[in-house]
């Protein structure tokens, strides 16, 4: 098994066991039970109450509200659910019982981001769905759509990628920075920190920027998922001005989208690294 | 077999592990013994590869733990000093979890499982959340754990620190029952008394040196320096304390009542003969004469004090 084999991370990778080990978590019946149960029926009739009532009014709902639902919750749950994954077993001492048995440091750390990514990522697109089934109602239905000039059942496709591509980059980093702390709470503390400076300082910046290098100001805000999203479902609106950079919005789609797959492929390497390093006892674990 | 090659361990300049050299056989029950800090988790932790040696290796059965760690994980259990439990899920399912990760094959896996807690005793906790597991089942249940996938050794990091007597009790018996399964076991402790009466080898470990090594009865023979001869008389003679003072080879003498005497002695079990014999033919009765065993304790007491070099 070589140190960068890529297939021994995906293909028989014992971690997967992480899904069983939540999966068991999730459903045990002491969940079951009192409030847990409580919360649970909740929030189902709340979901079925707004996927019957988004479908109830199809023709006035813009779906793409639902799309912005998504890249939050993408870019807050995931973060939440993933920065202990490391952490929370150092603090909790049970880190060393991973590192004996007979799994490389890429397997667990693929294993503990899959694991979280999947489930969270299941969820996200539950609250998705709505829109796509407006859109394909809509697109059965031929409604014209204003100005816009991408199908709305590929808008969602390309929103979705963007989704999902934001979520794996946001998992990529929390995973590193899991890596890299040794409690809990201290992962937690640096993580929102992570998120603040992504989510808040860096498109500030941008704003900032426009005044002293536009072309830069432009490239800040026009990569950022929240502004890309709207090209990515409605397609790029022609208002007849050929040079606004509103026309082109779009262009920095996929380019983003690839960009942010590589920087979770190099936070994942870094994540590993990192715990590569605690296995050998060259930061103590 | 364990064969422990030199193995030493620096932190900047403090020696952890100075190139300690020793070789275990399957069934060996192996007491690790030295005080707080003396190297025996720094030890374990390089056997168990989670930690670099700077110099040195060790071998399970011709596998190098530097050069494979790999194959060493697969072949050994490692119970960590200070652990904790994934304790959100069922005592079954927890092992379940390691037995995937130790490549047990799923129809096996039940079996297994049912093996290991019936091993540990905890086959009434199998549907039982690992959270609400006392500490002396918690720590039955990490050694569970350790058995998933039935390793040649075990490395046992102080098991029995914060048990109660009976779980302490329980506890030796199961590891008892590894030896007779012909595994290795190391078990480490800085309390004498919990390895001295079921381990069959031990080691005694001071600032990093391994200071004696072998089976109980020579460790102990090894490190004492005078042995002390017990002599009981049939009749009261005091003066058998004054008699014996002068004798060759008897550094010390204490009366115990009046027919008893403790002669401190330092000579060959033939000088001890011939002690006996001046005995005898001066007239005086002798009913009883022994060597007093030495126990682990004192030898340990001994070496950690660094009345031996
Ligand atoms: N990560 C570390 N960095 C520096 N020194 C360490 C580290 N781990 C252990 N030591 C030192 O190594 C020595 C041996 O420690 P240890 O093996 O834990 O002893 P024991 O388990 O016998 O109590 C101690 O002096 C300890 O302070
Ligand atoms: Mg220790």
């Amino acid at each position: 098994m070589s140190r960068y084999s890529v297939k021994h991370l995906f293909v028989g990778n014992p971690m997967f066991a992480e899904v069983v080990r939540e999966k068991n978590k999730a459903f045990a019946e002491h969940n079951w039970r009192g409030a847990q149960l409580a919360a649970r029926v909740l929030l189902l009739v709340i979901y079925l109450f707004q996927l019957i009532l988004t479908l109830r009014y199809v023709t006035y709902v813009e779906p793409f509200i639902l799309m912005y639902v998504m890249l939050g919750l993408a870019t807050i749950l995931i973060p939440a659910g993933l920065h202990g994954a490391i952490a929370g077993d150092r603090e909790k001492r049970s880190l060393d019982m991973l590192l004996v048995a007979p799994v490389t440091p890429g397997q667990i750390i693929i294993g503990k981001f899959g694991k979280t990514f999947l489930s969270l990522m299941m969820l996200i697109i539950a609250v998705g769905v709505p829109a796509l089934v407006i859109e394909l109602v809509k697109e059965t239905a031929s409604t014209s759509r204003f100005d816009l000039h991408i199908s709305g059942v590929v808008g969602f496709f390309r929103a979705l990628a963007l989704v999902i591509a934001t979520g794996l980059s946001m998992g990529g980093l929390t995973m590193w920075i899991s890596s890299k702390t040794r409690s809990n709470s201290g992962a937690m503390l640096a993580t929102v920190g992570a998120l603040f400076v992504v989510l808040i300082v860096i498109p500030a910046i941008g704003g900032v920027m426009s005044a002293l290098s536009p072309s830069a100001s432009e490239l800040l805000v026009s990569t950022n998922p929240f502004v890309l999203l709207y090209y990515a479902y409605n397609g790029d609106p022609n208002y007849g001005y050929p040079n606004l950079a509103e026309n082109h919005g779009s262009f920095f789609l996929w380019p983003t989208i690839t960009l942010m797959l590589l920087l979770t492929v190099f936070f994942l390497t870094l994540a590993t690294e990192n715990l590569r390093n605690i296995a050998r006892g060259r930061v103590e674990s | 077999m364990l064969e422990v090659l030199g193995l030493k361990k620096h932190y900047g300049s403090l020696v952890a592990v100075n190139g300690i050299e020793f070789a275990l056989q399957p069934g060996d029950i192996f007491g690790f013994i030295g005080s707080n800090g003396a190297g025996k988790t720094t030890t374990i932790k390089m056997l168990a590869t989670l930690l670099e040696p700077t110099e040195g290796t060790a071998r399970l059965n011709g596998i190098d733990v530097v050069m494979d760690p790999m194959e060493i994980k697969r072949r050994i259990g490692y119970m960590p000093d200070f652990f904790g439990l994934y304790d959100d899920v069922k005592v079954w399912e927890y092992l379940d979890f390691f037995a995937t990760l130790y490549e047990v094959p799923a129809r096996e896996r039940p079996k297994v499982i049912d093996n290991v807690l019936e091993l540990t005793d905890l086959s009434i906790k199998k549907e039982a959340f690992v959270a609400t597991l006392s500490r002396g089942m918690q720590q039955r249940l990490c050694l569970a754990k350790c058995l998933v996938h039935d390793p040649e050794l075990l490395l046992l990091d102080e098991p029995a620190s914060g048990l109660d007597p009976r779980a302490r009790a329980e506890l030796k018996e199961l590891i008892a029952e590894l030896g007779r399964m012909g595994k290795i076991v190391v078990v480490s402790s800085h309390i004498l008394p919990e390895l001295a009466d079921f381990c069959n080898t031990v080691g005694i470990i001071e600032r990093g040196d391994l200071k004696a090594f072998g089976p109980v009865r020579e460790v102990v023979k090894t490190i004492q320096t005078a042995k002390v001869i017990e002599i009981r008389l049939l009749e009261a003679a005091p003066e058998v304390s004054m008699f014996l003072h002068g004798k060759p080879h008897v550094t010390n003498t204490h009366m115990m009542g009046s027919t008893t005497v403790k002669v401190e002695f330092a000579g060959t079990e033939q000088d001890q003969a011939e002690m006996l014999k001046h005995l005898v033919d001066s007239g005086y009765k002798v009913t009883e004469f022994r060597e007093e065993a030495a126990d682990l304790e004192d030898v340990f007491l001994k070496v950690t004090t660094g009345a031996v070099q």
